[in-house]
């Protein structure tokens, strides 16, 4: 998409992006929030060189506050956490679709899920391959597009997918199969498209269950925990939460695709605040696909639509 | 004075669309492109797609060709004069239902692998349109010497030696006309699953903020189809004499056959159609759909309708013009030919700057009125040529100017064609992806690109849901449709 040309057209708007950006970087200043609504950095524009993205859909964030993000183009790219380019590698294959999970564990490892191949690639944090497991199908060992990636204390790992198959399992350490932790029907309706999952400190499991519009709360061995959501647009409902993060707080943020935004709940499931709303300006946003916060404590959100990543301090 | 001033800014009002949305995007294009330079990241030809995106465009248009002959056998036999207006209706209608819900339909009864698919999907979709050009030079042409030739041979050998020596010409211009359209094509061969060059073509658009990637990639394939249409013209051209006396005594010879056509479209849109439904509540996933894309679907709808009566006053007004008409329609043809992902790159770059337009709703009217222009032309030409002579020559000899005449006798007295043309573009625009990939606004979310994102996600009761609706919102254009070519 060329929507972020419009950046390029806003010079004073671009200026001050560049100046918040690199006031980001001097330690121990803060930055002046680049909008009203708390927006301290942005980057990424529409292109395939390097910072660029076309459509990108899944981030996270290592232990140093570095940020991987994947695009279209099946690029994984590493950014500064003040959004610096760093160093880009592709995925062995991408003609049958792209990754849309990636999950950056303590240990220097970074899972992505491979979705279309049917597996989860295991790279450093320079793009040097490590591992990789999993292949097509319906059985155990097998994924039918697998669309995260979460790993327990212990250092289990877990895999959501979906295409019939919507599930979640854990994998030993050694990428062993090991058992279906999360499969069927919750409160009244099976599992539909788990698109994100993620486990808190206290070491339960969390599910965006993307097609029901709902999160579910389940312990590490499967057992539901709570659930809410509900399709709509007003605040407390849901519509496609396509990511998950745990708060410092105990809580939950979720990206909403379907409504634009970002909502935060508590751990019982009341809707704290939003923030964003559909548009292409600096503190909107367009079909946002992931988020999750850094250890800096500020929020990256990835803007799919707008073809960026935009810094927000909660 | 009222009915002047009406006339002129109507008149006005369409030669400003053609040009904000045909003229102006292809100088922005053309410029921009020069001006950016070479983009940072060098194109590079994907040979092996663009090899098999010419092999399967070949194949569907064979395909095609070859399914049309039942129904072209059922039009010579009817006559173009006799030819039943619900036949003629029934044979154009799914043209105007999106190709892209009968390829998820096929997905679902047809398990052979996506080339095979996609060459049937387009050939089950297309083929009325060679069934009705062959029809009726066979009914004009070679209807006598085929049924000669049915005396002393089956009715393949006396087609092969009785028809095809005379109606070779009409087969080859149909074949390339379908073989450009194919090799443009983005949505069938995306929902079977493959990647063929207008995928890359509009990837190549998305993924950079460069028009000069976009237009260095569609050169090849524009290359290629605008090669296809001059042989087709050239071909036509070279058509021989028509004896219309041939056409006299048809319709008692029609008998049973005259329903074979609409037997054929039946089968090829009720499959389709059935296997859709079939494969979830029907029910419960068009609540569904509502439910979840209400508002999309009904601003989905009000942008496509505004495309279409954009698009047809457009025409209307260029028809209109004596002088222009005939221009209008070679650049309506050559722009055509044009894939769509070049059309958004055109459209964007020519309002990039201009963020009135470029950030509203009006920027996808315009993408649509760039897109389906040429049948907004064609539309308007129809009218021009339809009923209303005898009164245009009236008013001419009345004293009226050509262009009053052509304004106030022959668009009043064709309001339903036009109404057609809007209704018809409307559905097209409704379910158009290619363009509306590139020229989109956070405010309006197409139900077009809705439906490709279920189709990725394999949300098949959402992807049920709209396909069901985009078909709903395509008949009323169809009916119509029906109805005129009964007039």
């Amino acid at each position: 998409m060329m929507d972020c040309n419009r950046l390029n057209l806003r010079g004073d708007l671009f200026v001050r992006i560049l100046t918040g950006a690199a006031l980001i970087g001097l330690a121990g200043c803060e930055p002046p929030p680049l909008t009203e609504s708390g927006v301290v950095g942005v980057f990424g524009r529409p292109g395939l060189g390097p910072g660029e993205f076309t459509y990108p859909r899944a981030l996270t964030i290592d232990a140093q506050g570095r940020v991987y993000v994947v695009d279209k183009s099946a690029r994984i790219q590493r950014f500064s956490p003040d959004g610096e380019f760093q160093v880009a590698w592709s995925l062995p294959e991408k003609q049958a679709g792209k990754p849309v999970g990636l999950y950056a564990h303590t240990d220097g490892r970074l899972f992505v899920a491979d979705t279309h191949y049917h597996r989860v690639i295991v790279y450093d944090f320079d793009g040097v391959e490590l591992a990789r497991f999993g292949e097509p199908g319906n059985g155990d060992g097998q994924f039918q597009l697998p669309t995260d990636v979460a790993v327990d204390a212990r250092g289990s790992i877990y895999v959501s997918e979906y295409n019939g198959n919507d599930r979640v399992t854990r994998w030993s350490q050694d990428y062993k199969f090991v058992q279906t932790v999360v499969s069927g029907e919750y409160a009244g309706a099976s599992l539909r498209r788990p698109s994100a999952i993620d486990i808190d400190a206290e070491q339960t499991l969390w599910v965006a269950d993307a097609c029901n519009h709902r999160i579910l709360h389940f312990d590490l061995e499967g057992r539901l925990l709570g659930k809410w959501g509900a399709m709509g647009r007003e605040a407390g409902a849901l519509r496609y939460p396509y990511d998950i993060d745990g708060t410092s707080d105990g809580g939950l943020l979720v990206c909403e695709f379907g409504n634009n935004r970002i909502q935060w709940f508590d751990r019982a499931g009341k809707s704290q605040r939003t923030w964003g709303f559909l548009g292409r300006r600096l503190g909107e946003l367009w079909a946002p696909w992931g988020a999750a916060i850094g250890p800096n404590g500020r929020l990256y959100i990835v803007d799919s639509l707008n073809d960026r990543v935009q810094i927000l301090k909660p | 004075m009222s009915a002047h001033l009406a006339q002129y800014a109507g008149i006005a009002v369409g030669v400003v669309i053609f040009v904000a949305a045909a003229v102006w995007p292809a100088i922005a294009l053309v410029t921009q492109a020069l001006v950016d330079g070479q983009p940072a990241t060098p194109y590079s030809f994907p040979q092996g797609i663009f090899l098999r995106s010419v092999f399967l465009a070949f194949g569907g248009t064979l395909a095609a060709l070859l399914l049309a002959m039942p129904g072209a056998l059922v039009v010579a036999r009817l006559g173009r004069r006799r030819l039943d207006g619900w036949i003629a209706g029934m044979l154009i209608a799914p043209l105007i239902f999106p190709v892209m819900v009968y390829a998820f339909g096929w997905d679902r009864v047809l398990k052979v692998p996506g080339e095979l698919r996609c060459v049937w999907v387009w050939a089950t979709w297309a083929w009325p349109v060679p069934a009705l050009v062959l029809g009726w030079g066979w009914a004009r042409l070679g209807r006598r010497r085929y049924e000669a030739a049915l005396l002393s041979a089956s009715p393949p050998p006396a087609f092969l030696h009785g028809v095809f020596p005379i109606l070779w010409r009409q087969v080859l211009a149909c074949g390339l006309l379908l073989f450009a359209f194919f090799l443009g094509d983005y949505t069938v061969p995306h929902a079977c699953g493959l990647i063929v060059y207008a995928t890359e073509l509009l990837l190549a658009a998305e993924s950079s903020p460069h028009p000069r990637a976009a237009l260095v990639a569609a050169l090849p394939v524009a290359a290629a189809i605008a090669l296809s249409l001059l042989l087709a013209l050239m071909v036509w051209r070279e058509r021989p004499e028509i004896d219309e006396s041939d056409d006299a005594d048809l319709a008692a010879s029609a008998g049973w056959s005259r329903w074979l056509a609409p037997l054929l479209t039946a089968i090829c849109v009720g499959v389709p159609l059935v296997g859709l439904m079939h494969s979830v509540p029907v029910t419960a996933s068009v609540a569904e759909t509502l439910d979840t894309y209400c508002r999309e679907i009904v601003v989905s709808l009000g942008v496509a309708a505004a495309g279409g009566v954009a698009t047809v006053l457009m025409g209307a007004a260029l028809a209109t013009l004596p002088g222009v008409r005939w221009l209008a329609l070679g650049w309506a043809l050559v722009w055509a030919a044009l894939p769509g992902a070049l059309i958004g790159s055109s459209v964007i770059s020519a309002y990039l700057r201009i963020p009135s337009v470029y950030d509203h709703w009006l920027i996808m009217v315009i993408g649509y009125v760039a897109r389906f222009g040429w049948v907004g032309i064609v539309v308007g030409l129809l009218a021009q040529t339809g009923v209303g002579r005898a009164q245009l020559k009236s008013a001419r000899i009345d004293g009226a100017g050509a262009v009053a005449a052509s304004w106030r006798v022959a668009l009043a007295g064709n309001l339903p064609t036009l109404a057609c043309g809007a209704l018809v573009v409307s559905a097209l625009c409704l379910s158009e992806a290619c363009t509306t990939a590139l020229v989109r606004v956070p405010e309006v979310n197409p139900i077009a690109l809705i439906l490709i994102e279920k189709f990725h996600r394999f949300e098949d009761e959402i992807l049920v849901g709209i396909s069901l609706l985009l078909v709903l919102g395509a008949l009323p254009g169809a009916v119509l449709a029906g109805v005129v070519s009964r007039r």
